[in-house]
């Protein structure tokens, strides 16, 4: 039971060290900081552009759906990875093997692309979208 | 062989079952007033293989258990069986069991085909009518076919349902639904002790198989016999009427008839008779158990006959004529003449029905008059049915070359050589019955009719007719035909008691004096309907209180309802009343807690993710405090 | 050389065909998708090609079965100890499952006002895509291969959720299934981490065997426990153990009638069987290790299994939309199952755990299929799964109804029913245990008599409840679906009892059976070369 104490004791005093660490920095810059409490403070850029508007406006989708397809391919960037580093011990096989993968991306990736997903601009197709779907 | 029976068992049970599920799905919307073809090839077929099974079976050999499946499985205990499988025990008295359910089942359902139709219009239930019939017949092939207790009792219980069911037919008519009722709980009592016998085989020997517990389970129950036989043996009174537990039967006739000659003739009311001669090898070892068997059934025997002296209504009769005939199958069973007892079962099944197929077609011909006052002379509009009915009483009188005789004898003989008194009961019920059964013929088909005016009595049609011809000829034949090799087929050896086996009375000499004193009362009754019709008005003013006992059934029905009913009714009441305060008040206070956290939790799940994350931190710190409290 | 790396890296055609129902219904989503592509989208079509490929599925699953039962577990990608995917009898009987599931699922889509409905393929897309990721968290012990899995599972789960996209209530629903499933995910992946880091390798099986040398160093128990419950979580979550539950209610009232079914029977058995079989792999480990080390986990698990059936059935009390109500019924279901958890690490019991697990999963599928589907007609009929909705459903649907209360009392545990059964064997199986087992058994019994209560409200108000509407029409194939579940649900708990068991008991020995030959060659093989070297990659 001691080492457990023990242990519990350190991971306490990480935690503690942790929650100071912010903590006390804020501390320090709240009383290093010159006070000069203007309106400029208060925007969402700081950097001389003039903010118009609350910052708690609803974005447009279209971002999140460029935002998803991005993250697929990111992720399968990172799996080509580990693979691109061992590519050689693995020769044709391995060159199959990702192509399956990428096969399947790629099917999912037409998809988008034949449904409009990918179009910035489908006020059209994409307000109306269902029913002209099959005659596209 | 094994495969062969295999087949055969379950082709014996899968075609009434199908032919009553299809009959019940597809009854109302396609099959309507075809509905009995179904019924009719499904029992057919079991008939066919319920005789093929007897063809094959070699009684010399061991019979054989026959397992289907496995039914019902929970984990290991010591000691206990825990895997029961679906099995067939089958030998002798099952093919015989199941050619007499198969084969009367088959003439009934046929004879049924024009019987309920003129009773109903063909959308009032003559589909339900027949998938119930069909049901029992299922069940009854599983309750006979059983090679363990558990798949007994499921078609014990089986039976019992299809006959609640069948009484309560004619659902809408108070009578009926209160028979319906009544049978099924005067059978519950009966039922109780035979689940509790049951439940004691099981816990001494921890199986449930005939095998086992017929073999080498009889040493673990030694010291238990008495109570597992009597416990076994209440439910025969209850399931075969008997004394004490007979009351259900005589009200279970406001059912179809067709249904009374069926389940509470021939087939379900002799499960009684059928479970005691299989566990024959548990009764036999119990001397009391079997005295009170052959006891009940003597005293049963009498009791029943002299009812049945003093009513009027023809199925009544014949009813409490049913449960006299019970009565001589324990007593054979209780003297250990087993095979004997199974042979009067066997011959039963054929007269009894075709007696009640007989009031069927009476009732039939006079548009539902079943009263005797009200009948007479019948002979020349129903001359078959009465040819039929004069060679059922003859075999249920017990006159010589019908088959009631011969089944009824073997049972005498025995009887009278091993218990006297009850013996003798016997033979005295067997003028009774001679009298009442010829009373009936002499009341409803001889004589001055006094048939109402408006009533045009006429002779049943060939549907119904063909199946009483083949039961008379059962009725005539089949005891000469077997007497024989009837117990020699049977093999039901039992070990009786050495003392009790010389014979003090020969059994020429009890066939003659159970013939002369059958002559006897055909003749009392012969001389009092046809001779002098005013000399049994006479003996009624004259027996006075006599009668009455005897009209009123011995006040038996009065008894319960004073000893039994009215106080458990006053407990109904009172039992209601802690109910509605008591209980429900504990139910209030003990649903409160759960409402109580129910609300509670209810109110934590509002919708906010926040708590939701809250509660779930904390979950999860509560476990890692429990993991580090308790690790080791 | 070049023979073995492409043994290495393609697997053979052997090892492809035991994976071949992920690969059907992998090929099914690829193949919607093309279809969809070239001829528009058309709801019929994209079912036909999804019951093609769970009928390839079934097929090949079958194949894989009759391989297994002759040859034993496969573990694919072998020359690595830490084979990514095993295949033995218990993930055949999964899959089974599984698609069984979905082809019930299937059906009430195409049976329910979805017919008309566009977006089929991305129904359809989704829905393979999570089964495909619950099969797989079946048939793995490496911790990379469940975290992907689990994941893989989940997020079409989200998708699902939020499917019908003019509800306001599954938007909200989804959201707050996306936060919680990514905080769980979090804290797996966290526990993952640990488990990595405290034994050098991602494969349970050696984790096990190396418990106790890794284990006995000083300090490295704690971290332990916490590494083994922040993957708990994960499970947990989906699996809806309390206090991981708060998503379900929502969601399941929020998403599709549809969704609902497949989240309460295949996710939560998907994330059961996972969880059981890590319980059981950890239990494999060295003699003594068991009861040192992972005991107090069993204890928890215990613990927590008793407070989910507890919350589950109390929070249904009262609650008016039929479909939240079986959603926590699901939670109490889970919680019954999650029991058993606390008996796998006992070796002499787990046969018997495991023959429980396997009944009544199978059992519970045809039970919630059955009440689910008969919620999804109510709800396509009249509009709202409310409970009113359902008065005097017995005369107005008699059919219907009737397999209502059949599943509602299988729910329950009445006799002579298949749920009964199933919670007969599972008690038992606790009770084997004996000790604070038995304190487990009784809470369940207690909690069943508190079921009893919410389950026969429906009913009451399905026969007792008087309604004046008309009568509802009702397809007949909905009504052969429900009533086969009910049908089964009566032959399980009647005249198919032992069959059942002795089929569990078998999956259940093949299941350890597989146990014990893992364990065996990972003790005969030495973690090599080419493993190290692509796990520090």
């Amino acid at each position: 039971m001691g080492t457990n104490v023990e242990f519990l004791f350190g991971l306490l005093l990480f935690a503690a060290a942790g929650v100071a660490m912010i903590l006390g920095g804020l501390l320090l810059g709240k009383l290093i900081r010159p006070k000069a409490p203007q309106s400029e403070k208060g925007a969402a850029y700081e950097c001389g552009e003039p903010a118009v508007g609350s910052g708690w406006v609803q974005y447009d989708l279209r971002f999140y759906v460029v935002a998803l397809v991005f993250v697929i391919f990111d992720v399968e960037i990172m799996l080509l990875w580990p693979w691109a580093v061992v590519f050689k011990q693995g020769g044709a096989a391995a060159l199959w093997d990702l192509l399956f993968f990428f096969g399947v991306i790629v099917v999912g990736f037409l998809f988008l692309w034949r449904f409009g997903y990918l179009d910035w601009v489908r006020s059209v197709s994409g307000q109306v979208p269902r029913n002209e779907d099959d005659q596209n | 062989m094994e495969t062969q029976f295999k087949i055969l068992g379950i082709l014996i049970l899968m075609a009434p079952l199908v032919s009553a599920i299809l009959s019940a799905m597809l009854g109302r919307p396609l099959l309507r007033s075809r509905t009995h073809w179904m019924v009719i090839i499904g029992v057919g077929l079991s008939f066919v293989c319920s005789l093929l099974m007897f063809g094959l079976l070699n009684p010399d050999v061991s019979s054989p258990v026959i397992t289907i499946y496995d039914w019902i499985a929970t984990g290991a205990t010591q000691n206990l069986q825990t895997q029961f499988s679906v099995n067939f025990h089958i030998d002798s008295l099952t093919t015989v069991m199941l050619v007499t359910v198969t084969l009367v089942s088959l003439l009934v359902i046929i004879y049924s085909r024009d019987y309920m139709r003129h009773e109903h219009q063909p959308d009032r239930g003559y589909e339900r009518f027949f998938a119930f019939l069909s049901l029992f017949v299922f069940s009854m092939c599983t309750l006979v076919l059983a090679g363990n207790f558990l798949l007994l009792y499921l078609g014990w219980e089986a039976v019992g349902l299809c006959s609640y069911l069948l009484i309560g037919f004619y659902y809408p008519k108070p009578e009926a639904a209160a028979a319906a009722k009544k049978a099924f709980l005067v059978n519950r009592v009966g039922d109780l002790g035979f689940g509790l016998g049951i439940l004691l085989i099981y816990l001494r020997c921890g199986h449930l198989d005939y095998d086992y517990v017929f073999g080498p389970g009889l040493i673990q129950l030694k010291g238990y016999e008495t109570a597992v036989a009597l416990l076994l043996f209440c439910g025969a009174v209850g399931k075969s009427a008997q004394l004490p537990l007979h009351v259900w039967l005589p009200d279970a006739m406001e059912g179809p008839t067709p249904v009374s000659a069926l389940i509470h003739a021939a087939t379900m009311v002799t499960a009684g008779v059928y479970m005691v001669a299989r566990c024959g090898a548990i009764f036999a070892r119990s001397e009391p158990a079997m005295m009170v068997v052959a006891t009940t059934g003597a005293v049963t025997a009498i009791f029943a006959a002299t009812i049945a002296l003093a009513q009027y209504d023809l199925k009544r009769i014949l009813a409490y004529s049913t449960i006299s005939q019970l009565g001589y199958m324990f007593l054979g069973l209780g003297v250990f003449a087993a095979d004997a007892a199974v042979f009067h079962l066997f011959t039963h099944a054929f007269f009894k029905a075709l007696l009640f197929l007989g009031a069927g077609s009476v009732m039939h011909a006079m548009g539902g008059i079943i009263d005797l006052r009200q009948l007479g002379g019948l002979r020349k509009f129903l001359p078959w049915t009465f040819v039929t009915f004069v060679i059922g009483s003859a075999a249920l009188a017990g006159l010589p070359p019908f088959a009631g005789f011969y089944s009824k004898d073997l049972i005498l003989v025995q009887a009278i050589n091993t218990a006297p008194v009850l013996g003798w009961m016997a033979v005295a019920t067997a003028v009774v019955t001679a009298f009442y059964t010829f009373r009936i013929l002499f009341l409803a088909f001889c004589g001055p009719t006094r048939v109402p005016m408006e009533v045009r009595p006429h002779e049943s049609g060939i549907w119904m007719l063909i199946p009483m011809f083949v039961l008379s000829l059962g009725a005539l034949g089949a005891g000469f035909l077997f007497q024989h090799r009837f117990s020699e087929y049977l093999h039901l050896v039992q070990e009786r008691f050495a003392s009790l086996h010389h014979e003090r009375f020969s059994h020429e000499f009890v066939a003659v004096m159970s013939t002369v004193l059958t002559a006897l009362g055909i003749g009392m009754a012969f001389i009092f309907y046809i001779q002098r019709p005013n000399w049994a008005d006479r003996t009624r003013v004259l027996a006075g209180p006599i009668y009455t006992l005897l009209q009123r059934k011995y006040y038996v029905d009065e008894l319960y309802d004073l000893l039994f009913v009215r106080p458990l009714r006053y407990l109904g009441r009172i039992c209601f009343g802690v109910d509605c305060y008591v209980v429900d008040g504990m139910i209030w206070l003990v649903t409160g807690i759960p409402r109580l956290i129910g609300w509670t939790l209810r109110t934590l799940q509002k919708g906010a993710l926040q708590g939701y994350g809250l509660t779930m931190a904390l979950g999860l710190g509560i476990l890692l405090l429990f993991v580090w409290f308790t690790q080791p | 050389m070049w023979c073995a790396s492409i043994g290495y890296w393609l697997p053979s055609g052997n090892d492809l065909m035991r994976v071949g129902p992920d690969l059907a219904l992998i090929a099914a989503i690829v193949l919607i998708l093309l279809t969809t592509m070239v001829t528009g989208r058309r709801a019929l079509a994209t079912a036909v090609i999804v019951m093609l490929g769970l009928t390839a599925g079934f097929l090949l699953n079958w194949n894989a079965g009759v391989w297994v039962s002759h040859h034993g577990p496969d573990t694919i990608l072998e020359p690595v100890p830490a084979s990514m995917i095993i295949v033995d009898g218990f993930t055949v009987y999964f899959r089974f499952l599984l698609l069984i599931f979905l082809a019930g699922v299937t059906s009430f889509w195409l049976l329910g006002a979805n017919r008309q409905e566009k977006d089929s393929p991305e129904f359809f897309t989704l829905l393979l895509g999570s089964a495909v990721g619950m099969s797989l968290m079946v048939s793995t012990l490496n911790l990379l291969m469940i975290v992907v899995a689990m994941e893989l599972a989940s997020l079409p789960s989200y998708a699902l959720a939020a499917f019908d996209r003019n509800s306001r209530k599954g938007a909200e629903a989804a959201v707050k299934y996306v936060i919680f499933g990514s905080i769980t995910a979090a804290t797996m992946v966290y526990g993952v981490s640990l488990l990595y880091g405290l034994f050098g390798t991602l494969n349970l099986a050696e984790i096990a065997q190396q418990m106790p040398f890794v284990l006995a160093e000083h300090g490295r128990t704690p971290l332990f426990y916490l590494a083994i419950l922040a993957f708990a979580v994960g499970v947990g979550f989906k699996i809806s153990a309390v206090p991981f539950h708060f998503w379900c209610p929502d969601v399941f009232e929020g998403a599709r009638v549809e969704v609902t079914m497949w989240l309460s029977v295949a996710s939560k058995a998907a994330g059961l069987c996972l969880l059981l079989r890590v319980m059981q792999t950890l239990a494999a480990g060295p003699t003594g290790a068991v009861g040192e080390y992972v005991g107090p986990i069993a204890g928890a698990i215990g613990l927590f299994a008793a407070l989910t059936c507890f919350v589950g059935n109390l929070s249904a009390y009262r609650q008016t939309s039929v479909k939240r109500l079986l959603a926590y019924s699901s939670i109490a279901h889970a919680g019954y199952m999650l029991m058993l958890g606390a008996i796998l690490l006992r070796p002499e019991l787990s046969e018997g755990a495991w023959t429980a697990i396997i009944a009544y999963l199978l059992i519970y599928m045809f039970m919630n299929l059955g009440a689910f589907g008969v919620t999804a007609l109510v709800e396509h009929y009249s509009g709202s799964d409310h409970i009113e909705q359902f008065n005097g459903l017995g005369r107005r649907a008699p059919w219907l109804a009737v397999a209502m209360a059949v599943c509602l009392f299988s729910l329950v545990g009445l006799p002579p029913l298949g749920g009964f059964l199933a919670k007969w064997w599972l008690l038992w199986a606790l009770a084997d245990g004996g000790g604070w087992l038995w304190a487990l058994v009784i809470w369940a019994c207690l909690n069943t008599a508190f079921s009893l209560f919410y389950y026969a409200r429906i009913i009451k108000h399905m026969f007792l409840t008087e309604d004046t509407r008309e009568k509802m029409r009702v397809p007949m194939s909905g009504v052969a679906i429900v009533q086969l579940c009910a049908v089964v649900l009566i032959l399980t708990g009647t005249i198919l009892a032992a069959p059942i068991r002795t089929a569990a008991t078998r999956y259940a020995q093949g299941l350890l059976q597989s146990r014990t030959a893992e364990t065996l060659t990972l003790t005969d093989h030495a973690p090599d070369e080419t493993h190290e070297s692509m796990l520090h990659h």
